[in-house]
C-alpha cells in the first residue's frame, strides 16, 4: 500500500535531532518543535538570512504585492494550472480595480511546477530569492507539496496550497510517519481525508455492502481507498471490502481492470481516477455494460475534471464529490463569484480555479491593515476565520487545514448552464475532533 | 570610433597578447576556474542554488556521455542510475541516522551518514548496472536504447511500487541533512554554500577522473569501438566485454550525480528514474555536442540556464516549452558540433581577429570582423552544411 510505515524515532531524528526531546517531554507536543524549529533555525543564522533577503526584495519595488503561484502548467495535467490560473488571474483583476491591498497592486508570478519536485523546488528558490515574493500558494501533486512542506519552512515563507490532497500535508511532523505539516504550510480546499469522510457517509446510506475500488497506481489512489474504508469502519458501517485495481497512470486499456472489478460483483464501487484516465475509464466501462451491473459508483475527482473536459460526462445519477460546488453556499458572495467567472470564462468555475481565487483574496485579508511580512502573514494565517465562494471557514490552529465540509451529490445534466452539476447535493460539515474519533482505530491522521 | 575607446581595445589587446606570450598555461587557467568558482559561492543564494545543480547535471551529462560520445551506445535508462543513487541516499539518511549516531555521537552522525549515504547510493547503482550492462550491451544502436529505457521504466515501476515499504511510493523520501557539530562547531551540510562546496568538491575530481578515463587507453579502445566495432574485434578488442565495463563505469558517476542530487533538492522523487529525466543528459549532449569532452558540460549550462533565463520572463514562462524547443531546433539544425563545437568555431574567430589584429592593428581587426560576419551572414541559405563538414 501507499503508506509505509517507518519508526517514528527515525523520522524525527532526520528531521531535527532537537524535536524529539520536545515531542516526548513537552505538554501540548505540538506546540514544542515550534520553538524548536524557531531556535534551530535562529541558531545556523540561515533562515534569518533568507527571510532578510526575500524582505529586502520584497520591499524593493513597493506598491506592489508579489505572490508566487505554482502549478502544472505543460504535460497531460497543465488543465489544472489553466484553471487555476484563470481563478487568480480573476482575484487579481478585482482586487487591482479595487484600490489592490492597502493601495498596493498585486502581482502574480506564475511558474510551472512540471508536477516535478526538483524542478518545482528551482521554481519555489527562485521565486523567493530573486522575485521576493511574500508569499506563496497553489501546488496540484501531493507527491511535490510533501517535498516542498520543509523547504518553504526553512525559507520561512507562507505557502497557500488549494488543490494537492494527501493529509499528511496538514498533519503535523512527528504525528505519523509521513507526516510534514509545519507551521508555514495552509491549505485553503477540503483534503482527501475530508473528502472520504463524506463519501463514507454517502456509501453508509446507500444500499451497498461490498465495496471495491479502481484508482490511478499512486499514493493518492491507495489513500484514497485506506481513508475510505477506515471512515466506513470508523462509522460502523456493514461493509466489506472485496477488490481494488489500480491502473497506472495514461493508461489506453481499462478493460482487465474493469472486468476483475465487474467480476468480484461489488455493490459499489469508489474511483478516485481523473483527468484524461477518468474519461477513457467512463467510456470503456460503459461498452462494458459497468453501469448495469453496478448499482453505486462514486465518483471522487469527478467534477474536477468534468466541468472543463470535453468527450464523456460522467454518468447522470452517479454520485461524485467536489471540493467546491459552484452553488453551494447559495450566498450572495458564491453567486457573485460564479456570475462573474462565468462572465469571463463561458464556464462554471472548477474548485481548482475557486480555490487559487481565495488563495489571493487571502494573502488580501492577511496583509490588509497589518505588515506585509512573511511572520505576520502565517500568524494571521494560524487559526483565519474566513469567507469566500466555498462558505465561512476557519484554519484548525494545529493543522493550518480548512475545515471545510465535503460535498458530495448525483450528477445531473444541466440545460441552463450546459454543464454537469450536483444535484441533489449533499454538504457534510466536519470538525477535527469527529474525524480524529473516526480514525481512531486505524492509523491515519485526519489532516484536519 | 573615439580614441578613448580605441585605448580600452588596444589596451585589452596588448593585455591579451603580453598574458599569452608571459605562458599562460592550463594550470593558471585552472586556478582563474576555481577562483572563480569560490566567486561564484559568494553571488546572490539563488544563483548558488542554480550553479550546484548545473554541476550536478553537467556530471550526469558528462558520465552518459562516456558511454554515447565515446562508445557509440545511446542510452535511455541512465535515470536508473541517477535514481539509484538518490535513493540509496536517501535511504540510507531516513533509516541509519539514529544508529550511525549510537555509535559515532549524534555531533559528527550527519556527516558520517551523508558519506556512507553517498557510498550506498553508488553501490546500489552498482548493484543495478552490472546485471543490467551485462544484458544491455549485446544490443546495439536503437534496441540498446529501448532496452535501456524499458530497464529505466522498470526501475520506474518498482520505485512507484513501494516494496516493502522501502521507497515510499510516489511521493519519494524527503532527505534532512542535518546539522554536524564537530568540536564544538556546528554546521548544517545542506547549508546553501556548504553543499555549493561540497559538491564542487565531489564534482571537479568526478570530472578529472572522467578526462583521465577517455584520456587513457581504455577511452582510446572505446573510440576504437564507437568508429567501427567490427574494426576493433580484430584487432583483439572484446567488444562486449569493454562495452560493459564503460557502462559500469558510466553508471557509477551518474549515481554520484543522483546521491548529490537528493541532497540539493532534499527529496528522492521517484521522477529522478522517470525517462523524462534519462532525456536530459542526451538533450544536454546535444546542446553541447557530443564529440567534445566539454560539450555535456556546455550543454548543461545552456539546459539550465536558459530555462533559467525563461522563467524570469512570465510571458516566456507561460510558453516555454515552445520557446525551449525553438533553441533545440536552432542548435540541431545550424549548430551540428552543438554549443561547445559553436564556442570553438568562435575561439577560431578570435584568434583569426586577432591575426588581424597583429597585422594592422584595431582597424585591420574592425573590418576583418565586418569581413567575415557579413559573409557569414550571405550565407544564411545552408550554413549548416559547411560549417558540419569543416569540423570533421
Amino acid at each position: 500500500m501507499g503508506v509505509s510505515h517507518y519508526t517514528v524515532a527515525g523520522l524525527t531524528m532526520i528531521g531535527e535531532p532537537g524535536s524529539i526531546r520536545n515531542n516526548e517531554n513537552t505538554p501540548g507536543g505540538r506546540a514544542g518543535p515550534r520553538v524548536d524549529r524557531r531556535s534551530f533555525l535562529k541558531a545556523t543564522g540561515t533562515g534569518l538570512a533568507a527571510t532578510g533577503l526575500a524582505g529586502c526584495l520584497g520591499d524593493d519595488d513597493d506598491g506592489t504585492v508579489t505572490l508566487g503561484a505554482m502549478y502544472i502548467f505543460s504535460g497531460f495535467a497543465s488543465l489544472y494550472g489553466d484553471e487555476a490560473e484563470r481563478g487568480f488571474d480573476l482575484a487579481v483583476e478585482e482586487i487591482n480595480e479595487n484600490g489592490g491591498i492597502d493601495g498596493q497592486d498585486v502581482e502574480i508570478i506564475a511558474r510551472d511546477t512540471e508536477g516535478d519536485a526538483d524542478t518545482a523546488i528551482r521554481q519555489m528558490t527562485s521565486l523567493i530569492e530573486e522575485d521576493g515574493v511574500d508569499g506563496l500558494f497553489g501546488l496540484d501533486s501531493s507527491g511535490v507539496a510533501q517535498a516542498m512542506a520543509p523547504q518553504v519552512e526553512e525559507q520561512r515563507v507562507p505557502l497557500m496550497v488549494t488543490h494537492a490532497a494527501t493529509p499528511f500535508l496538514t498533519s503535523p511532523e512527528g504525528e505519523h510517519d509521513n507526516s510534514v505539516g509545519n507551521e508555514w504550510v495552509f491549505r485553503n480546499c477540503n483534503n482527501l481525508s475530508i473528502d472520504m469522510y463524506g463519501a463514507a457517509q454517502v456509501a453508509a446510506e446507500l444500499n451497498a455492502t461490498e465495496w471495491a475500488t479502481i484508482g490511478p497506481d499512486y499514493a493518492f489512489g491507495y489513500e484514497t481507498w485506506d481513508y475510505f474504508q477506515a471512515y466506513l469502519e470508523g462509522l460502523g458501517a456493514d461493509a466489506e471490502f472485496t477488490e481494488e485495481q489500480y491502473p497506472g497512470l495514461e493508461t489506453s486499456d481499462f478493460t482487465p481492470y474493469i472486468s476483475s472489478v465487474i467480476g468480484a460483483e461489488p455493490d459499489g464501487v469508489i474511483t478516485p481516477l481523473w483527468g484524461a484516465d477518468l474519461t477513457t475509464f467512463l467510456g470503456q466501462a460503459d461498452e462494458a455494460g459497468w453501469f448495469d451491473e453496478i448499482e453505486y459508483t462514486l465518483f471522487s475527482v469527478g467534477m474536477g475534471t468534468d466541468l472543463p473536459a470535453d468527450g464523456s460526462p460522467l454518468p447522470e445519477g452517479q454520485h461524485a464529490s467536489t471540493r467546491y460546488d459552484p452553488f453551494v453556499p447559495e450566498s450572495e458572495e458564491n453567486e457573485t463569484f460564479r456570475e462573474t467567472y462565468y462572465e469571463e470564462y463561458d464556464t462554471l468555475p472548477t474548485y481548482n480555479a475557486e480555490g487559487a481565487y481565495r488563495a489571493v483574496y487571502l494573502y488580501k485579508d492577511a496583509i490588509e491593515g497589518d505588515e506585509n511580512d512573511p511572520e505576520a502573514i502565517r500568524d494571521t494565517f494560524t487559526g483565519m476565520e474566513h469567507s469566500g465562494p466555498v462558505g465561512e471557514y476557519r484554519f484548525d490552529e494545529e493543522t493550518n487545514q480548512a475545515v471545510v465540509p465535503a460535498i458530495w451529490g448525483a450528477v445531473s445534466q444541466d440545460e441552463e448552464w450546459e454543464s454537469n452539476v450536483l444535484d441533489p447535493v449533499d454538504v457534510y460539515d466536519v470538525t477535527s475532533d469527529e474525524l480524529d474519533d473516526l480514525l481512531a482505530d486505524s492509523e491515519l491522521p485526519s489532516g484536519v | 570610433m573615439s580614441t578613448g575607446e580605441e585605448g580600452i581595445a588596444d589596451r585589452i589587446g596588448a593585455f591579451g597578447h603580453e598574458a599569452v606570450r608571459n605562458g599562460w598555461t592550463t594550470e593558471r587557467f585552472a586556478l582563474l576556474g576555481l577562483l572563480g568558482l569560490v566567486l561564484v559561492a559568494f553571488g546572490p543564494t539563488f544563483q548558488v542554488y542554480l550553479f550546484t545543480e548545473f554541476m550536478i547535471i553537467a556530471l550526469f551529462a558528462l558520465a552518459f556521455n562516456l558511454l554515447y560520445g565515446y562508445t557509440g551506445l545511446l542510452s535511455f535508462g541512465h535515470a536508473m542510475f541517477f535514481a539509484g543513487g538518490s535513493y540509496g541516499m536517501a535511504m540510507v539518511l531516513r533509516d541509519l541516522t539514529p544508529h550511525v549516531a549510537d555509535v559515532v555521537g549524534s555531533g559528527i552522525a550527519p556527516l558520517v551518514t551523508f558519506g556512507l549515504g553517498a557510498v550506498a547510493g553508488v553501490l546500489l547503482v552498482l548493484l543495478i548496472a552490472i546485471p543490467v550492462g551485462w544484458l544491455s550491451v549485446r544490443l546495439e544502436e536503437i534496441y540498446f536504447a529501448l532496452i535501456t529505457l524499458a530497464f529505466g521504466m522498470l526501475v520506474f515501476s518498482v520505485i512507484i511500487q513501494n516494496p516493502g515499504g522501502l521507497t515510499n511510493g510516489t511521493d519519494g523520501i524527503i532527505v534532512t541533512l542535518g546539522i554536524t557539530e564537530i568540536a564544538g562547531i556546528e554546521f548544517r551540510l545542506g547549508d546553501r554554500q556548504t553543499y555549493y562546496f561540497l559538491t564542487a568538491a565531489v564534482v571537479l575530481p568526478s570530472v578529472y577522473a572522467i578526462w583521465r578515463v577517455v584520456t587513457s587507453p581504455f577511452g582510446t579502445v572505446c573510440k576504437a569501438i564507437r568508429e567501427s566495432p567490427d574494426r576493433a574485434a580484430a584487432l583483439g578488442v572484446d567488444v562486449t566485454y569493454h562495452r560493459w565495463m564503460t557502462f559500469v563505469v558510466s553508471a557509477a558517476f551518474v549515481g554520484v550525480a543522483g546521491v548529490l542530487m537528493a541532497g540539493l533538492a532534499n527529496v528522492a522523487s521517484p521522477y529522478h528514474a522517470h525517462w523524462t529525466t534519462s532525456a536530459i543528459p542526451v538533450v544536454a549532449t546535444v546542446i553541447g555536442g557530443a564529440t567534445f569532452f566539454a560539450g555535456p558540460i556546455v550543454g548543461a549550462f545552456v539546459f539550465l540556464y536558459v530555462r533559467w533565463g525563461i522563467s524570469r520572463f512570465p510571458a516566456l514562462e507561460a510558453h516555454w516549452e515552445l520557446f525551449f524547443g525553438l533553441m533545440l531546433i536552432g542548435v540541431v539544425l545550424y549548430f551540428k558540433q552543438g554549443a561547445a563545437g559553436g564556442l570553438l568555431m568562435l575561439r577560431g574567430w578570435l584568434l583569426d581577429v586577432r591575426g588581424a589584429y597583429d597585422r594592422g592593428g584595431t582597424d585591420a581587426a574592425v573590418a576583418y570582423a565586418r569581413e567575415s560576419a557579413s559573409a557569414r551572414l550571405g550565407r544564411t541559405g545552408g550554413p549548416s552544411e559547411t560549417e558540419g563538414g569543416e569540423r570533421e
